[in-house]
């Protein structure tokens, strides 16, 4: 009971950064800016931006506001700008795990459709719509089962010739 | 009692003096609590990391442009973006929570504690009208109640059949066929494809057959109200036959994708399909007179004309390309349908969607009891790490929301 009467104490006296708590004040500022931050997220997120080419560039934007904002609330509201080296040792580790677990998955997300072979994207989910050429499917009727239909549907990546086999 | 007291004595005098006061420790300068909330922390970092890893594989490794986009999923930007809100104000009431606490002012500490609960509990009363949303489309992670399929395929197609067939077999209005529906139903989920596309073949359909089966259709429009024609029970099979036609004959299968936008129009793919029915309008390919009927039934069909005529709207120079058009597509109009959808990449984003939001809302779940229980003491300094545990806790699970919302919502 007295360490708490003790450590009351202190903080009216205004040494709040030596025993691990800032101002309301500091408090404030901080969620204004966390929700300035989510408001420009969302901003950049529902404009016309992320339908174009560009799209990663809003995307990657986005991330680093993420980490812009998580930082702020870990530092000020977790407190760890104050407390002693022990921080290190529980939230590094963690964090670089993670870093090294998402950059260890990334080769597959960035290679896997860029190797696709056609018979791949044949069978993929969904291909993009493909440009509307009604007559063309009239003229040469396909063999039932000959075909799925998508003779005229180009893959987005058309893959480079003698790597059909690839899967 | 005496030891203590000499001791004490001892801190005092140091203290008066002003010398540099060194305490020994036996661990960390940090309650036991503290240690043991980070390290769980520290774990859930990584366990939310493999969460968040994983969905970006899955998001970023499929085709390209297959992944639904927010509005093709109900999903609500700005939904996402009160939820953020109210969490991170939540993260800060706790943090006042604790501050007067610390200084003693209980009643203070009590009152923001009550509107972190508040907002904790009306972040998850937002989530649960968000999942309701998706709910009431069909949209589930798993087969039973998901309507979800991911090609424009035969299997869709068949999908949609059996169902049209189903609603078909049970008309509204008929207590007397409504009565033979199971037997009915189950003959349509037996029936196969035909093998003729002729109207022949869907007359002779099991479920069909039955004289009051046959007649449902003019009983319910005749009782049927004015307003509100079901336009399915009546022309129902013409809906598919022409895309069935298209995917068999001609080995074509955008009237299937057709089909699908106008029961669940996407918001990248609808116009294509419009443009497609507007192609067959002004030029129709050769067909035999099977074929060149059941196409004109479909192009005649109101459903099909509806998506044309929400087209036409569209394109006209002053409309607002960012909006959806006013076209919600015929499970829109009519819940009950629930015709099967067709989302590309669907099954996955739902999985994944509710796997991350599920496991998050459990995290804020937990966190809701903990307030709660902390609703009954007197919160005053000697509450005081309580309550900063408790905060670590929820700033935690406002951290990985912070990720959440933008790689869910605006990716």
């Amino acid at each position: 009971m007295t360490e708490h009467n003790d450590h009351a104490h202190d903080a009216e006296h205004g040494h709040d950064a030596e025993h691990g708590h800032g101002s309301m004040k500091l408090y404030l500022s901080v969620f204004a800016a966390l929700v300035v931050c989510t408001l420009l997220s969302f901003l950049v997120g529902s404009s016309p931006m992320m339908e174009g080419e560009l799209a990663w560039m809003g995307q990657v934007f986005m991330i680093a506001i993420s980490c812009v904002k998580s930082l702020l609330v870990m530092l000020v509201f977790m407190h760890l700008v104050w407390e002693a080296n022990w921080k290190y040792v529980l939230t590094i580790p963690a964090s670089l795990m993670s870093v090294f677990l998402l950059c260890m998955l990334m080769p597959d997300v960035m290679l896997r459709t860029r190797r696709y072979a056609e018979e791949r994207w044949r069978y993929a989910a969904e291909e993009e719509y493909p440009a509307i050429s009604v007559s063309d499917s009239a003229d040469n009727p396909v063999e039932k089962g000959a075909d799925d239909g998508r003779s005229d549907d180009e893959p987005d990546q058309e893959p480079a010739a003698g790597t059909t086999t690839e899967d | 009692m005496s030891a203590h007291d000499a001791h004490h004595d001892d801190h005092a005098h140091d203290d008066h003096h002003g010398h540099i006061q060194l305490e020994y420790q036996p661990a960390l300068p940090i309650n036991n609590g503290k240690v043991i909330l980070w390290l769980f922390l520290s774990t859930e970092i990584m366990f939310f990391a493999g969460l968040i890893g994983t969905y970006i594989v899955l998001r970023f490794g499929v085709p390209t442009g297959s992944w639904p986009a927010p509005h093709d999923v109900h999903l609500l930007e700005w939904v996402g973006g009160l939820n953020t809100t109210v969490l991170l104000f939540s993260s800060a009431t706790i943090v006042f929570a604790l501050e007067f606490a610390r200084q003693d002012k209980a009643a203070n500490a009590k009152i923001c504690m009550v509107i972190t609960l508040l907002l904790g509990l009306s972040f998850l009363g937002i989530k649960m009208v968000e999942y309701k949303s998706k709910f009431s489309h069909g949209i589930f992670p798993n087969k039973p109640h998901s309507l979800i399929y991911e090609k424009p395929d035969l299997y869709y197609l068949q999908a949609v059949k059996l169902r049209v067939r189903e609603l078909d077999a049970v008309p509204p209005v008929s207590t007397a066929s409504a009565a033979k529906s199971p037997a009915a139903e189950g003959d349509a989920g037996a029936a196969g494809l035909p093998e003729g596309e002729s109207k022949e073949a869907a007359a002779a359909a099991p479920g069909t057959t039955d004289e009051d089966a046959s007649t449902a259709p003019t009983v319910e429009s005749a009782a049927a109200t004015p307003a509100e024609p079901p336009k399915i029970a009546t022309d129902n099979d013409k809906l598919y036959q022409w895309p069935e036609y298209a995917a068999v004959h001609l080995g074509d299968k955008q009237g299937i994708r057709a089909l699908a936008q106008m029961i669940y129009p996407l918001d990248d793919n609808w116009e294509s399909a419009a443009q497609y029915v507007k192609g067959l309008r002004n030029n129709p390919p050769e067909l035999d007179t099977d074929g060149q009927r059941i196409l004109n039934e479909w192009l005649e069909h109101g459903e099909v004309k509806e998506m044309e005529r929400a087209w036409v709207a569209w394109v006209k120079p002053n409309a607002d390309k960012g909006d959806r058009p006013d076209f919600g597509g015929i499970n829109e109009d009519d819940h009950d349908k629930m015709l099967p959808i067709l989302i590309p990449s669907g099954n996955m984003w739902a999985s994944t969607y509710f796997l991350l939001t599920g496991f998050h809302a459990l995290h804020v779940l937990v966190g809701l009891i903990v307030f709660a229980l902390l609703m009954i003491p007197k919160l005053d300094s000697s509450r005081a790490d309580t309550i900063e545990n408790t905060g670590l806790y929820w700033h935690f699970v406002d951290l990985v929301w912070i990720f959440l919302f933008p790689l869910l919502y605006l990716f």
